[in-house]
């Protein structure tokens, strides 16, 4: 008898703007405060929304009648899409916002956006931004009834695509503190790999390694819990999980890496070095994928790859995070 | 004008050989005795400073006014009555504004609204390049003539070194001061943020210490080289403070300030990006906080300013890094120093030292100094708890992180050229 | 209070036998059984068995098809829905612990449908309670039950099945 059902997952209540009540999810920003017990939920409610992409009507009526706006000031295809996606599986109504950032150069037109939205009585922003710290303002700056997911915001928080990282390799390790996991590449810029650093830290997994030349590892990235390598191969031995970051083409102009032919020599993840990792050891890569440069493209397409398996995962687990947080 | 005794008072001298419980008496504008009446003073208004402090009148070595052209953050009318509340009764004005100071003419606006506004005095220091171009050398002997005190970059990067060094030399060469705040911009390359611990967990651009420390060494080298006399300005790690302090031992003529905020607070304030504590040079680690507390103590820092920077709601209302830099911060300079003194970070007499006799010293004044025959430039001091709200704020820029604080003093009475500027209700 | 493992034995028997002669009387070869998560989806598992059958049962989470969202919002543990791709042209079976409000009845019609047309939907229940809220009426019924404002029935199980009834939290 499913009638009247207490919600009764655990959230410890924590002070952040993420978490508005014992029970409910409201903004999700960041991983960084996120209870474990809280990840673990998320991650099991995707399980379940896994499956709908499977039957013959691919939606649920969950959300229906709820209103979900995409406000990018960002280019993006990829997390746009699956944003729309997860989105119209759960039966909300959806909206795509582009905003060119480059003529906005003021704070004002931020917030003068966002009222103008809030007009319009959307339930729920899905926001990527090129300034660490916008989804933090904006969540300030929105009326109550209002969830804003972070899409990505600056160098700072990519929190779903942390949260289908480590669902993906939940997959293929069911426990996670017997894990070690690695990422390599420009750490320096990435907000997926501060996420991903945060997520794992929190899910307990005993040894995470940054690799990358010393012009792109946080100077000082010890702080945050995990042990920086600059030689990839000694990085990469015996690691169970190796997430792969784009190198983006500013990084060779602005002297931060001298080419990338030595780049992806040293950084590169070549089929040579699958020798390296673990006999179970799998390969990500949060796209878009740049072949020959970060990855070359027998691993990338190789069976120790699950970077497809990423991306249809990221519906599901954006389809757990949409749910969890939009307001009843 | 009517004149003035001001009984009781403790007076706080670093200046000066007088200290402790005296009588002042002001005629004319003029501190004509100390304990007596030297020349019959007519029908005076009597003040009881009985258990309060007298300081001689603030000097503030850096101010924004915003005024001309930046009108809609700040008035020079607005902010001054932000600073005598402060006991402030003489402000260095940052020629940082629209237009640029940056002629003769301009100094003359300034002073001529100043006059008008009649309550603190200003000096104002001007641009060092034409337009603050970081390249053009502006006309330094005319604008010395009309008024200058000295002469500035502000934040504005001069980006040859061999600018720099020629500026320098024709300072030097007509005893002109250069006010240098030390940041090479190319390694500060577009940061907001200390690079540390903060700026790695936020994913904000940092600033690395060596971005100030370099151009401190340069300037210091430089100097030497030219013989100018070089105040560095707003002097924010430990890197910084072991240069200045080397230099200084070897003799030359180097002296340097920092602002009131850094004394209060690192990296860890910003938090989860807090705007409010979104400054130039931005807070940097716990380390360097505490050096520069030692610094105001040793006085390798001889000098505290209130860095004021004024700014409407729109500066601060946006993602962090899209925010303006500063604290609007005149109104609690006494009050956060006497804070310092209450923490026993400094004594009383060296705290004060650095806002009066010391900068007057660097500009070359006679004030900041309690004497017979001194203009009567000075502060009273009344010792009370209070918390300062957001209601209590004169300046017109409302963007200050230290709504709520407790302080234990609060300024009685500002008097400049022996009238009473502010007097509190 | 609790029912006697053999008292909710007997329940099962008796809308085993009703659903038996139901198929005879209504030529119905080949019925989907499915059952509701978490009580119904045993009784149906059951049934199947008792029934000679082939295979599983079908199941049911109807988390995603409540229609109190936006009283409660979403319950993060959902159980597995098992169905086969199609429902179309199938007798369906529809199996619950308790008919209470209807509401349950009400998701999991409408889930059904999202896996296409059934030919029939037959609703069997082990025990109604008093409180109907939305027009369904069971086909097939184990036990009436009149119970006060402030208890709850529920099931407990897979092995024994057990009926109890409970205070509201």
């Amino acid at each position: 008898m499913n009638e009247k059902n207490d919600i009764d997952f655990e959230a410890k209540g924590i002070n952040h703007n993420n978490i508005v009540s014992q029970k409910h999810l409201r903004h999700f920003l960041d991983i960084e405060n996120l209870p474990k017990s809280l990840i673990l939920d998320i991650l099991d409610l995707a399980e379940s929304f896994a499956g709908v992409s499977g039957q013959p009507v691919k939606k649920v009526p969950l959300l229906r009648g709820k209103t979900i706006v995409n406000l990018f000031f960002e280019a993006s295809t990829r997390t746009r899409t699956t944003f729309e996606l997860a989105a119209k599986r759960l039966s909300a109504d959806f909206l795509n916002i582009n905003v060119d950032f480059s003529a906005t150069k003021k704070g004002e037109t931020l917030l003068d956006t966002l009222r103008n939205l809030e007009a319009m009585h959307c339930d729920m922003f899905i926001v990527r931004h090129p300034s660490s710290g916008a989804a933090e303002f904006i969540s300030k700056n929105v009326s109550e009834n209002i969830s804003i997911i972070n899409a990505g915001d600056g160098r700072h928080a990519h929190p779903t695509q942390a949260m289908l990282d480590i669902f993906t390799i939940r997959k293929y390790f069911s426990d996670f503190t017997k894990i070690k996991v690695a990422i390599v590449g420009d750490i320096l810029h990435s907000r997926v790999a501060r996420s991903l650093m945060h997520a794992l830290r929190i899910l307990e997994v005993p040894e995470v390694r940054v690799i990358g030349p010393k012009t792109l590892l946080p100077n000082g990235v010890e702080h945050m819990g995990v042990t920086p390598y600059v030689d990839m191969d000694e990085g990469i031995k015996g690691c169970n999980v190796v997430i792969m970051l784009r190198l983006q083409n500013e990084r060779m102009s602005s002297s931060f890496i001298p080419d990338e032919h030595e780049y992806y020599n040293l950084y590169g993840f070549t089929p040579d070095r699958l020798d390296l990792i673990a006999k179970n050891g799998i390969v990500m890569h949060p796209g878009p994928v740049n072949r020959g440069v970060e990855i070359s493209s027998e691993v990338a397409d190789g069976d120790r790859s699950v970077i497809l398996q990423q991306v249809s995962n990221g519906i599901a687990v954006r389809m757990a995070i949409l749910s969890l947080s939009m307001q009843p | 004008m009517s004149d003035l005794i001001i009984k009781s008072g403790n007076l706080i001298n670093p200046g000066g050989d007088i200290s402790g419980v005296h009588d002042i008496y002001i005629k004319n504008g003029d501190i004509i005795g100390i304990d007596e009446d030297n020349t019959k003073l007519n029908s005076p208004r009597i003040i009881d400073a009985d258990g309060c402090y007298v300081l001689p009148g603030l000097i503030d070595l850096s101010v924004r006014f915003r005024e001309p052209g930046l009108e809609k953050e700040a008035t020079i009318h607005s902010e001054s009555k932000a600073a005598v509340s402060s006991g402030i009764t003489t402000v260095c004005y940052m020629p940082d504004t629209q237009p640029v100071i940056d002629t003769p003419a301009q100094i003359k606006l300034v002073e001529e609204i100043f006059k008008n506004v009649n309550l603190c005095k200003v000096k104002v220091l001007a641009s060092l390049t034409k337009g603050l171009d970081g390249n053009t050398l502006s006309p330094m002997v005319e604008l010395k003539e009309a008024g200058a005190v000295g002469l500035t970059n502000c934040l504005n990067p001069i980006k040859d070194p061999l600018v720099l060094r020629r500026a320098m030399e024709y300072a030097s060469g007509q005893n002109i001061t250069l006010f240098y705040q030390p940041q090479n911009e190319f390694l500060a390359n577009n940061g907001c943020v200390h690079e540390g611990k903060i700026s790695n967990k936020l994913g904000l651009p940092g600033i690395p210490s060596a971005a100030e420390s370099s151009a401190v060494a340069e300037a210091i080298l430089l100097s030497k080289l030219t013989g100018v006399k070089l105040h560095l300005c707003r002097i924010s790690c430990q890197e910084s403070l072991m240069l200045i302090s080397n230099a200084q031992a070897l003799g030359l003529s180097i002296t340097a300030d920092v602002a009131i905020h850094q004394l209060f607070f690192d990296e860890n304030s910003i938090n989860n990006f807090n705007s409010d504590y979104h400054v130039m040079p931005p807070f940097r680690s716990n380390e360097d906080l505490i050096s520069l507390q030692k610094g105001i103590s040793d006085d390798t820092i001889s000098v505290i300013c209130s860095d004021h920077q004024p700014h409407n709601e729109d500066a601060k209302q946006a993602p962090f890094s899209n925010t303006q830099p500063g604290i609007s911060s005149i109104e609690l300079l006494i009050p956060l120093i006497m804070d310092l003194v209450d923490s026993e970070l400094i004594d009383l007499n060296s705290a004060i030292a650095k806002v009066t006799s010391n900068p007057a010293n660097i500009l070359g004044l006679e004030s900041g100094v309690i004497e017979q025959g001194a203009v009567a430039d000075l502060c009273i001091l009344k010792k009370e708890e209070w918390v300062f709200k957001e209601s209590n704020i004169i300046s017109l820029g409302k963007n200050t992180p230290f709504i709520g604080k407790k302080f234990t003093t609060f300024v009685d009475k500002t008097i400049c050229n022996g009238k009473i500027i502010y007097e509190k209700k | 209070m609790k029912y006697s493992k053999d008292q909710t034995q007997e329940l099962l028997l008796k809308i085993e036998n009703s659903l038996r002669n139901y198929l005879l009387k209504n030529n119905i070869k080949n019925p989907i059984i499915i059952g509701v998560h978490t009580g119904g989806a045993w009784i149906a598992e059951w049934l199947q068995k008792a029934l000679d059958a082939k295979g599983s049962a079908a199941s049911l989470d109807i988390s995603f098809y409540r229609d109190d969202f936006s009283r409660i919002g979403v319950n993060p543990r959902v159980g597995k829905t098992e169905m086969p791709v199609s429902v179309d042209d199938r007798h369906v079976i529809l199996v619950d612990d308790v008919l209470f409000t209807g509401r349950t009845t009400r998701a999991a019609i409408n889930e059904i449908f999202d896996f296409g047309r059934p030919l029939s939907v037959t609703l069997v229940v082990l025990v109604e309670r008093n409180g109907k809220e939305l027009p369904f009426s069971p086909d097939i019924i184990g036990e009436k039950l009149e119970l006060d404002n402030d208890k709850n029935i529920k099931l407990l199980g897979p092995d024994p099945m057990i009926i109890e009834i409970v205070d509201k939290k």
